[in-house]
């Protein structure tokens, strides 16, 4: 099994260089000959010259079923080619694709590509999360919105604070799913009492938000 | 006068025909030419193209829309209304924009007529591949080209 990154510059080398550390195979293909030839010195991987937008082009990278593919050109255009050849054309398994323009998401689904890394959508979430002062966070929707990853901190006056899990008014669509307190990360039993402090993961379906916000926070 | 009556006639000409919701993506020679001739034909048609200054290619009989913007984007296409569209033309220079937008135009819209343009004869097998209709000019030229040089053969005899 081998790694295919296509296009991208900086974030092809640094992923490579990753990648090559943990002892997998990878083949760069770029269009940028300067680049090549630096990637050629620095990096033990397979560099392919040329456009993997050109099927002719992903065909010299001997790409099997098994492989896997990375789109990560800055254009949405080219990397949903590359991915409709390597899937459609080459039959290659694993296809994923960086995508800039965080409204693609949508295409690139729609389109039948489902493995998706949202460049503008993992910065603009992990920059609210650092931003915010608010105990809550919306880590990510899961099954297209159809379940949510939420992490709570809790604070002096929740209503959680001395209660056991096994005490707390949850709808079935909810739960917790670990806790951290201070650095330690475990997953409650019925009789875990909740502490200040504790930073909780919480499972739940978006009909069940609210009340579980509440059962927690207290708040409206 | 004389162009009134010749609007009148061309109307009661094109009144047979269905008028069509037409969007065409790259206002350059092509495209723009391709656009006035439609939009002459009293099609309803919107040119959209990333650079504004393209929108001088298009003929003076041109009165359709223009719109300023990428059409990689789908709020632009959305905003040109493309779930209404009969026709869509992806006439730019670049095969993979072309590639791009023709699939959204089929599968995201479902526009019923999709047509790209082709750069690369190399690239025809991927455009058919995912049933897009596609023109060619490197072909078009080539056939062109053979019939002429049959033509000369021909009185050469």
């Amino acid at each position: 099994m081998k790694i295919v990154l296509a296009g991208g510059k900086k974030i092809t080398y640094y992923l490579a260089k990753n990648l090559i550390s943990k002892g997998m195979a990878i083949t760069i293909i770029n269009k940028d000959k300067a680049f090549c030839e630096e990637m050629a010195k620095t990096l033990k991987a397979l560099i392919i010259h040329g456009d993997a937008s050109n099927l002719l082009i992903l065909k010299k990278a001997e790409i099997f079923d098994n492989d896997i593919i990375v789109a990560l050109t800055t254009r949405d255009q080219d990397n949903l080619i590359i991915c409709e050849l390597a899937s459609k054309v080459l039959k290659v398994g694993k296809v994923f694709s960086l995508i800039n323009d965080s409204e693609n998401e949508q295409v690139f689904r729609k389109l039948g590509i489902t493995n998706i890394i949202n460049m503008s959508e993992i910065f603009s979430s992990v920059i609210e999360q650092r931003l915010s002062s608010y105990p809550i966070i919306n880590l990510m929707p899961f099954e297209e919105g159809k379940a949510l990853v939420i992490q709570i901190e809790v604070e002096e006056g929740f209503p959680i604070v001395g209660k056991m899990v096994k005490d707390l008014p949850f709808a079935e669509g909810a739960l917790i799913g670990t806790v951290n307190r201070g650095g330690n990360v475990f997953i409650p039993h019925g009789d875990t009492v909740f502490e200040v402090g504790d930073r909780l993961l919480v499972i739940c379906l978006p009909a069940d938000q609210t009340h579980t916000m509440q059962a927690i926070t207290g708040w409206d | 006068m004389r162009n009134i009556a010749q609007n009148i006639l061309k109307r009661e000409k094109m009144s047979k025909r269905k008028s069509w919701y037409v969007i065409v993506i790259g206002s350059g020679r092509f495209g723009a030419r391709l656009a006035g001739k439609l939009s002459y034909e009293d099609h309803s048609v919107v040119v959209i193209d990333t650079n504004e200054t393209n929108f001088d290619n298009l003929p003076p009989e041109y009165t359709g829309f223009t719109i300023q913007g990428d059409a990689t984007d789908v709020e632009v296409l959305k905003l040109a209304k493309a779930h209404k569209a009969d026709l869509f033309l992806a006439l730019t220079d670049d095969d993979n924009t072309n590639f791009f937008v023709s699939q959204v135009a089929k599968d995201i819209f479902h526009v019923p007529h999709v047509i790209s343009r082709v750069y690369d004869p190399a690239n025809l097998p991927l455009f058919h591949e995912f049933k897009i209709e596609t023109i060619t000019p490197v072909l078009l030229a080539l056939s062109t080209a053979n019939k002429m040089l049959e033509k000369i053969a021909e009185e050469d005899k």
